[in-house]
């Protein structure tokens, strides 16, 4: 009894040492994180800042400007003279249709090459690791050649299929090597259970790859969102272009209007932030899982 | 499972729903680029570089469009616009596959428009069929070769030296005459903390333009820079070597703006807009500065334009000035007297040379005295006075007179003058070298 009395007492007290030490541990922590945390905002900050500015003003002494008056009239030009609109819809589609494609294409791909026996799997699977190595620009005119001769210049299709392509060698890369972590006996166990090729590839390997998913769909949506050099060669009509054509339309011979210009960019970064407010979970379970492998 | 199948469903529908837009589009398309003829409905394609349709010659050169749009409503006129350097990039990939819109924007300038030429992408133009439009004699020389017409010009081009007249005032200094002066005055504002001359240096294509005035100042004449290239003087010529001295004395004595060399077009001049520098060496294009609501009223007013200073052996009428951008029709158009018959109409005295002069967008490569209104900036009426003390002309500026490998190395040399990388003397032997390779590559 006394021993008890005597011994919880004692554990309270060095708890709460604990509790103490550990609060002033995290209240640098915090402030750690705090100056962390703003120099990561730092620079949408400072995109929003300068989206407020008139073209006048740039290029100051300062790195931040208040902007006296705040011009809002950036953000009107960017809906009128900018078109953001009907180009955002054309970025959203173009975006997510080449996404979608390359997460399917890659899962296939990935699951052929990791899982299936076959001759010259490992050449095959090197030649498309190879596509990592071709620079965009040596492309650009055999492409254009070639969509101008099956008529496909001007089209959808003209920016979906080269981003597609672009994005699978990488996303082949991250997704091969996260499947290789799956243990062989859970397909063993579906086969058991009478599964076919299919459903083993969509109900139980598509749902463990998910994180490995998630984190090429946010660099290959990163990527396509922002691509111009490919869209201003495959593109001149105005119901084609996609949102960085927004920020040309405010450049003029020798100066331009970068109000609106960054206007434009910070109505550019938001769907980014949300993909990643979104998938940073998935991405971070596919850093965690790939850690306790075995 | 049922998930995975819906976006697969999702993934072919939207497909399937994207091949039937791009048939849609391409079916359009067909059904308009059919043949010209009375009253027949023909489509135009208009590649320009500049992308702003709204402000400035863009937006000039958009209202004429729609202004003949308006009158000829069987021609629709297809504007595509990008940038000078995707559009240089674009304008190689059409080239290559013979599939260049029908009106394009040119340079009268070799690095530009000569290989265009060489491969029988430009369609030959009836000099007479401008003839009424005022255009300045000399104006057409950049846009022909053999005699041939391939191009029209739409801008005169002149690099002035533009100055804040309240920076001078207040501290007691007179806008500088001789070269010497420039670099008295210079060192005057570093003294008072003033950045002298803004120019941007990143960009690098004002520094051998810049040149060109210091060689004449030193020799009296535009002729050895062209001679040189030509393979008929040297860059290695003593002339040659003093100029680049010369320029490398004004780097040294802080002539230039801080962070000159890393200073893009639009810091150099934001930071004289802002009246942080007392000077901005700039083409004529600039004029509108006197009115760019962006910068502030007290520089509105007091910003003031001159020639660049000279030596004892130039006149200050010894003028940097080029006919440089302009338009040209592209040989493989299947409507070609439509595309002529456009021109022809851009170029009337009411319309590009008046808007582009009356908006203060530029200077037009046609006369346009008919059209000073009496209310133009103070800016403006200086700018035509010093257009009219032309007493000798540069012609197109050297970097853009060779081969576009050419431009690239006369550009850095001049960069790697100014940081000390190489001496005045190797400046003129690398110069020459490049300019051999150039003839070599041309032959």
């Amino acid at each position: 009894m006394e021993k008890q009395l005597n011994t919880t007492p004692n554990i309270s007290v060095i708890r709460k040492k604990e509790k103490k030490s550990l609060s002033l541990g995290k209240i640098i922590l915090y402030i750690f994180m705090a100056i962390v945390g703003f120099l990561q905002l730092f620079p949408l900050l400072w995109l929003f800042d300068y989206s407020l500015l008139n073209s006048g003003e740039f290029f100051g002494d300062a790195i931040l400007q208040i902007p006296s008056p705040p011009e809002w009239e950036t953000y009107i030009s960017a809906f009128t003279q900018g078109n953001v609109l009907p180009y955002f819809f054309n970025s959203v589609l173009v975006t997510f249709v080449s996404v979608a494609l390359t997460a399917f294409v890659s899962i296939l791909l990935a699951y052929a090459f990791t899982r299936m026996k076959w001759r010259f799997s490992a050449l095959f699977l090197n030649i498309i690791l190879l596509g990592m190595m071709i620079p965009i620009h040596a492309t650009l005119l055999p492409n254009f050649i070639i969509f101008n001769e099956v008529g496909m210049l001007n089209s959808y299709w003209a920016l979906i299929l080269p981003y597609t392509a672009f994005n699978i060698p990488i996303s082949m890369f991250i997704v091969t090597g996260f499947m290789e972590t799956i243990p062989r006996s859970i397909e063993e166990a579906a086969v058991m259970d009478g599964a076919g090729i299919w459903r083993i590839l969509f109900k139980v390997i598509f749902p463990i790859t998910k994180p490995a998913i998630a984190t090429i769909s946010v660099v290959n949506f990163i990527n396509c969102w922002n691509e111009f050099i490919m869209a201003y060669t495959f593109i001149t009509e105005d119901t084609f272009k996609t949102l960085p054509f927004s920020i040309i339309q405010f450049v003029g011979q020798y100066s331009s209007n970068y109000g609106a210009q960054f206007a434009v960019m910070s109505l550019i970064a938001i769907p980014s932030i949300i993909m990643y407010l979104f998938f940073t979970d998935e991405i971070n379970k596919g850093l965690m899982a790939g850690s306790i492998k075995g | 499972m049922k998930k995975s199948f819906l976006l697969l469903i999702f993934a072919f529908i939207v497909s399937i729903s994207l091949v039937a837009c791009s048939e849609d589009s391409s079916s359009k398309g067909e059904s308009n680029s059919g043949g010209s003829g009375d009253g027949e409905q023909v489509t135009l394609s208009f590649f320009t570089a500049l992308p702003d349709r709204e402000t400035g010659m863009g937006g000039v050169e958009q209202q004429i469009i729609d202004a003949y749009m308006e009158e000829n409503p069987n021609v629709k006129i297809e504007v595509e616009a990008l940038q000078d350097e995707p559009y240089k990039d674009k304008i190689k990939i059409y080239s290559s596959t013979n599939k260049l819109p029908d009106i394009i924007q040119a340079w009268g300038q070799s690095s530009f428009i000569a290989p265009l030429i060489d491969n029988g992408l430009l369609h030959e133009l009836d000099a007479a069929d401008f003839e009424d439009k005022g255009f300045i004699e000399g104006s057409f020389d950049g846009f022909s070769k053999d005699g041939k017409l391939y191009g029209v010009p739409k801008n005169t081009d002149f690099l002035p030296l533009f100055y804040n007249k309240r920076l001078f005032e207040e501290n007691g200094l007179e806008p500088p005459k001789t070269e010497k002066d420039l670099i008295e005055v210079s060192k005057k504002f570093r003294e008072l903390g003033i950045n002298p001359v803004a120019i941007n240096g990143m960009d690098g294509w004002t520094f051998p333009m810049w040149f060109d005035y210091t060689l004449q100042r030193e020799t009296g004449s535009f002729d050895l820079m062209d001679d040189a290239l030509a393979g008929d003087a040297s860059y290695t010529d003593p002339a040659v070597i003093d100029a680049a001295e010369k320029m490398k004395k004004m780097v040294d004595e802080g002539v230039f703006a801080d962070g000159y060399l890393t200073a893009d077009y639009g810091t150099a001049r934001n930071l004289f807009g802002q009246e942080k520098a007392a000077m901005y060496l700039m083409g004529a294009w600039e004029m509108g500065l006197a009115t760019d609501e962006n910068f502030p009223e007290s520089f509105r007013e007091n910003v003031g334009v001159i020639n660049y200073p000279v030596s004892d052996k130039a006149e200050a009428g010894d003028l940097v000035i080029y006919q440089g951008g302009g338009y040209a029709v592209s040989e493989n158009s299947e409507h070609k007297e439509e595309a002529v018959k456009f021109l022809q109409y851009f170029f009337e005295p009411d319309n590009w040379p008046k808007l582009v002069w009356q908006s203060g967008a530029g200077m037009p490569a046609q006369n346009f005295e008919d059209y000073l209104t009496g209310e133009e900036s103070q800016l403006q009426k200086e700018m035509v006075d010093i257009f009219n003390s032309v007493t000798s002309a540069s012609g197109t500026p050297i970097l853009d007179d060779s081969t576009p490998e050419f431009k690239e190395t006369i550009m850095t040399l001049h960069q790697e003058l100014f940081t000390g990388e190489i001496t005045p003397k190797e400046f003129g032997e690398e110069l020459d070298a490049a300019a051999k390779k150039a003839r070599e590559a041309s032959e």
